[in-house]
């Protein structure tokens, strides 16, 4: 009683959330990119290609859905299902967020004292892309140790993000302080959606754990207390 | 699934090796069946499900030579100590089995017959008897205004909940259901399904499925059983919670069965 075309169907899905992960890995570095290197049709390029991550976002909700309601998943199939759902839209939104990262790329002017807060934001996207690869190679190898070392991964992102909004709230010199309104929240906004991508990783980290040990959060997820 | 806090044990079947003559049937079953609960015992066919539930009623002991190792108790009595009157014990512990299988006889007569062998005769008694027991089992509103024709002309799903009404006539504690579903359609099975849901108010119901998702929506607790080779005796694999068991079984082997990665 092997179940072939369910099982087919389960792999489908896991090479679906693949080539999902490798679009977004590439939003995200394009948009990076475009905002370090104010490339305006780079920017546009990433807005553009947002719509393919959208569409395999519906798709893999779709397939979902149909296995569950066709197939009782039960146990590891139960588990990745749900994962695979979970996982889909944290990408869908790192897409999101890499569109968002590319509106400011086109609309950022480069001023003079700028080149402090555009090395953080170098390092920063540097870093989140890092911490997005590794947590789409730990789904893509049920790696839990991978996905629990991304918490760590994330910490100096959240050190640079808040070195950021330090430091336009308190400029150092008079070129910082000369810098107006509009850029100032062109490079807050910037910092706050490279910081998220990092937090929306480590969330599918935790996701990663629960689907190979059924362990959410270091717990085990007492499926008991959730019950009607 | 209501938070499982822990009921009294109802059976208990501790440390059992069962044999039928020589055949080894079963190995090292230890398994506590709580009492107001319905639990599932899963596995291949000739696992050794059926023999586990006969256990508990001696209901093998018909079928010839068989042998018994370790323990099995009802409300911690041995059933198999000496001197244990074993009609005594079937009326405590009743079956409904695969196939529905009424007597010939009319609706009123299937349901009485067990307490008229009881020696209750009065007509006013039975009557409440019967009345109760086809309401317990959900069929009353379908059957009061004939309870004098045949139970045969009943269909499949009337049938089963009417063999159900007989065991509970003669007030049972526990209720072994051995592939009670399998000869129904879908709409009877829901039927017998949520009959379950309303008697483990009151009893305690152990059921053998070969369909898994009737176990998962069923049962508060399921065992899954295997045989490693045909010859080998059935063994208990695993044992928990339902909704543990169809999200994070612990042992591979009961992953790979019900996932359907078996075989």
């Amino acid at each position: 009683m092997t179940r072939q075309s369910f099982h087919d169907g389960l792999k489908m899905l896991n090479e679906e959330i693949l080539r999902m992960g490798s679009l977004v890995v590439e939003a995200v570095d394009l948009s990076t990119q475009a905002l370090l290197k104010g490339d305006r049709a780079q920017a546009n390029s990433v807005i553009a290609g947002d719509e393919d991550i959208n569409e395999l976002n519906l798709r893999i909700e779709g397939q979902c859905l149909a296995l569950q309601a066709q197939q009782q998943p039960v146990a590891r199939d139960l588990r990745l299902l749900h994962t695979c759902l979970l996982v889909s839209l944290h990408l869908e939104r790192i897409g999101d967020l890499a569109v968002n990262i590319a509106k400011i790329a086109k609309r950022l002017e480069r001023t003079e004292g700028s080149e402090p807060f555009m090395d953080l934001l170098r390092k920063m996207s540097a870093q989140s892309l890092e911490v997005l690869r590794r947590g789409i190679q730990a789904f893509a190898d049920r790696d839990t140790e991978l996905a629990k070392s991304l918490e760590t991964l994330d910490e100096p992102i959240d050190d640079m993000y808040k070195e950021i909004l330090g430091r336009l709230l308190h400029p150092k010199g008079e070129e910082e302080a000369a810098a107006s309104t509009e850029w100032a929240t062109h490079i807050a906004l910037a910092s706050r959606y490279i910081e998220r991508i990092a937090d929306q990783v480590v969330d599918m980290g935790a996701r990663i754990d629960f689907l190979v040990t059924g362990h959410l959060d270091g717990q085990y997820f007492d499926i008991e207390r959730f019950g009607e | 699934m209501a938070e499982l806090d822990g009921n009294k044990i109802k059976v208990r079947i501790e440390s059992v090796d069962f044999y039928y003559e020589d055949f080894k049937a079963l190995e090292d079953i230890s398994i506590d069946i709580e009492s107001n609960r319905v639990t599932a015992l899963i596995g291949p066919s000739g696992c050794g499900k059926s023999t586990v539930l006969r256990l508990m009623n001696r209901m093998h002991e018909v079928m010839g030579k068989t042998r018994l190792k370790g323990k099995v108790t009802l409300d911690d009595q041995d059933i198999y100590a000496p001197g244990v009157d074993v009609v005594e014990l079937r009326s405590r512990i009743g079956e409904i089995f695969q196939k529905p299988n009424p007597f010939p006889k009319s609706i009123y007569d299937n349901v009485a017959f067990g307490p008229r062998l009881q020696g209750r005769k009065s007509r006013s008694e039975l009557d409440g008897i019967v009345e109760k027991a086809l309401k317990q089992a959900a069929l009353w509103k379908e059957v009061k205004n004939k309870l004098n024709t045949s139970a045969l002309e009943l269909s499949g799903g009337q049938q089963q909940r009417l063999c159900i009404a007989r065991t509970l006539a003669v007030e049972p504690e526990v209720i072994l259901m051995d592939e009670p579903c399998s000869a129904l359609d879908p709409v009877a099975t829901q039927q017998i399904e949520d009959t379950m849901e309303v008697l483990k108010e009151n009893y305690t119901i152990i059921i053998v499925t070969h369909n898994m998702q009737q176990a998962a929506r069923v049962s508060e607790y399921t065992g899954f059983m295997l045989i490693q080779e045909t010859g080998e005796p059935g063994k208990l694999v695993e044992f928990g919670p339902t909704s543990k068991i169809f999200t994070m079984p612990d042992k591979k082997e009961t992953e790979n069965y019900i996932t359907g990665r078996f075989g």
